[in-house]
């Protein structure tokens, strides 16, 4: 982690040739003159742009530590991204299986069919619906002769003994099962109703087990987090220990210390925002790989189901997430030291 | 410009450093501060520098009591002042160029502003050729005169120099304070902690002489 001295190069000075002139150094320029009538705006975007640079420097000048860190940092940082992109992509899938999880509303016999419209309408205005489908009881018993393949054998079964329906289709874009439940009570209070059932328990509990994950996942993204503040803080805790000679010789040029700081501030910036970029090309190229044989599982289930990697607000995320981490990380690890620090 | 009034420093286990210490210099004076070593020319100035504080009296530079300074106050006081450090204290892992821009760009100065004042400052001491070596590569000498060049760059209105021309040979030692004269012809007020008693002599200027913390003699040459 200790940076080598570095090679002979400026710190933001520019080489490009100008003549020495001795007389220079007795007589301020005009150039100094305007120096000093511009803004304080100018001149801390010049101290930033100057800490960066010196900032990039440091980095560049401890080229295996800072690709080991930035690895680090980009394995913390893919754990959480990756898992919410797995989490999404099941929700996804799982969402095409709503068409299943559909209710049947059995209704008693021998309703007249304005009852039995007006009953339709009325499921259908409810906004938790996305469709209703009636099926009378003579198209029940002939689907049912068609799908059995018993055909001719059911002749004996002389009256239809299937009753009519109302087929449900519940809208669970919200994927709240609280909702489901409440239509299904309304359902079964309906006049006319004899009863109704919800074909797929199980789709229910699967989004609870989905929302569960999503939970533990959340989790899993605090300590990740965590990770990523102590990881970047013990680099630079160590990093400005090895520059402690620099640190005293610019406080006895008139250095403060945020001017001191702020070199170690970008290379905190930098190694959050590498980081999250790791961890971007991590999580992209595990999707990659694995969305392949995702298909062909799914194209053996007849699924045209494709696995997505994390969408651009899930990486805006990932990226300022890191930068802010590595930016408090290491705040945390310097600020005290370098105020501590004072030339001997 | 430096006042001292009463200056007293003493250590943890009560060596005392200096003791009860007066001296004023106006502004663009140059006096020679002598004594042998532990007579406490070092103390005095790292009070001077604010890297100590005093345990009791009053040390002024500038208008500014060094002792009711607040800490965030004291960067801007050393980027008034000039130092000329025993071991120069360079940064080894930049240039002898970027070494001696480093107080400019402290000062908020643009990289491509001060390119003629750090060549000119390495032109009064001698090593304009030297500005893209490293300070490793250089002599004891050189390496001095680079920190002297560092000190000088912003032109401060005080220079504080701990035995500036200790590595140097006579002819080299006499340009060194010919070019802190010029300084002070430029209104600089300079304190020279120096064991040279044929230059001292020879510049003519005040003397004030430290033995065992306390000031035995303060006169004109």
């Amino acid at each position: 982690m200790t940076p080598k001295p570095r090679k002979p190069g400026p710190q933001g000075a520019t080489r490009r040739p100008v003549r020495p002139t001795p007389e220079a150094h007795h007589n301020e320029g005009p150039s100094a003159q305007r120096f000093r009538a511009e803004g304080w705006l100018q001149r801390g975007w010049l101290q930033q742009r100057l800490a960066a640079q010196d900032g990039l420097q440091r980095l560049i000048d401890a080229p295996i530590a800072t690709i080991l860190t930035l690895s680090v940092l980009g394995i913390a940082l893919a754990f959480p991204i990756g898992l919410f992109a797995l989490v999404d992509n099941a929700r996804q899938l799982s969402q095409g299986w709503n068409s299943s999880a559909q209710i049947s509303v059995f209704l008693r016999d021998n309703l007249p069919s304005t009852q039995i419209d007006q009953i339709t309408a009325h499921i259908r205005q409810r906004p938790e619906v996305s469709s209703a489908h009636y099926i009378s009881s003579q198209q029940a018993w002939d689907e049912f002769r068609a799908a059995s393949g018993l055909g001719k054998a059911l002749d004996v079964v002389e009256d239809n003994p299937l009753p009519a329906l109302i087929l449900v289709q519940p809208d669970l874009s919200g994927g709240d099962s609280a909702r489901i439940k409440q239509l299904l009570s309304f359902l079964q209070g309906e006049p006319g109703v004899d009863s109704a059932q919800l074909d797929t328990a199980w789709v229910q509990r699967l989004y609870a087990l989905l929302d569960l994950a999503r939970k533990a996942v959340l989790w899993l993204s605090g300590l990740a987090g965590l990770a990523v503040l102590l990881i970047v803080g013990n680099t630079i805790r160590l990093m400005s220990q090895s520059y402690r000679e620099q640190i005293e010789v610019y406080k006895l040029l008139g250095a403060t210390n945020g001017y001191v700081r702020r070199p170690f501030l970008y290379v905190g910036v930098a190694y959050g925002l590498g980081g999250g970029l790791v961890a971007w090309v991590i999580v992209a190229a595990s999707f990659a790989g694995f969305g392949h044989s995702v298909s062909q599982v799914a194209a053996l289930y007849n699924s045209p189901f494709l696995v997505t990697g994390p969408g651009p607000v899930a990486i805006l995320a990932m990226l300022s997430g890191g930068l802010a981490l590595g930016w408090g990380g290491s705040w945390l690890a310097v600020a005290r030291y370098i105020r501590a620090v004072n030339p001997t | 410009m430096i006042q001292c009034d009463d200056v007293t420093k003493t250590y943890p286990g009560g060596f005392e450093a200096l003791s009860h210490v007066q001296f004023h210099l106006e502004k663009g004076e140059l006096a020679f501060l002598t004594g042998p070593s532990g007579a406490g020319k070092s103390t005095l100035l790292r009070l001077l520098a604010a890297m100590e504080r005093t345990t009791w009296g009053k040390v002024v530079i500038d208008g500014q009591d060094l002792s009711r300074l607040g800490t965030r106050h004291i960067p801007a006081l050393r980027r008034k002042i000039g130092f000329v450090f025993q071991n120069p204290r360079l940064l080894n892992d930049r240039t002898v160029y970027d070494n001696v821009a480093l107080p400019l760009l402290i000062a908020g100065h643009r990289p491509q502003e001060i390119g003629s004042r750090v060549r000119a400052a390495l032109d009064t001491v001698g090593l304009l050729s030297k500005e893209k070596s490293s300070p490793l590569t250089l002599s004891g000498g050189e390496q001095q005169r680079v920190g002297i060049a560092r000190a000088v760059v912003t032109r401060p209105p005080v220079l504080l120099a701990d035995e500036p021309t200790g590595n140097l040979d006579p002819e080299l030692s006499r340009e060194i304070m010919n070019l802190f004269i010029q300084l002070i012809q430029m209104g600089t007020t300079a304190l020279i902690a120096s064991h040279d008693h044929d230059l001292v002599q020879h510049l003519r200027r005040r003397v004030i002489t430290l033995r065992d913390g306390q000031l035995v003699d303060d006169h004109h040459v």
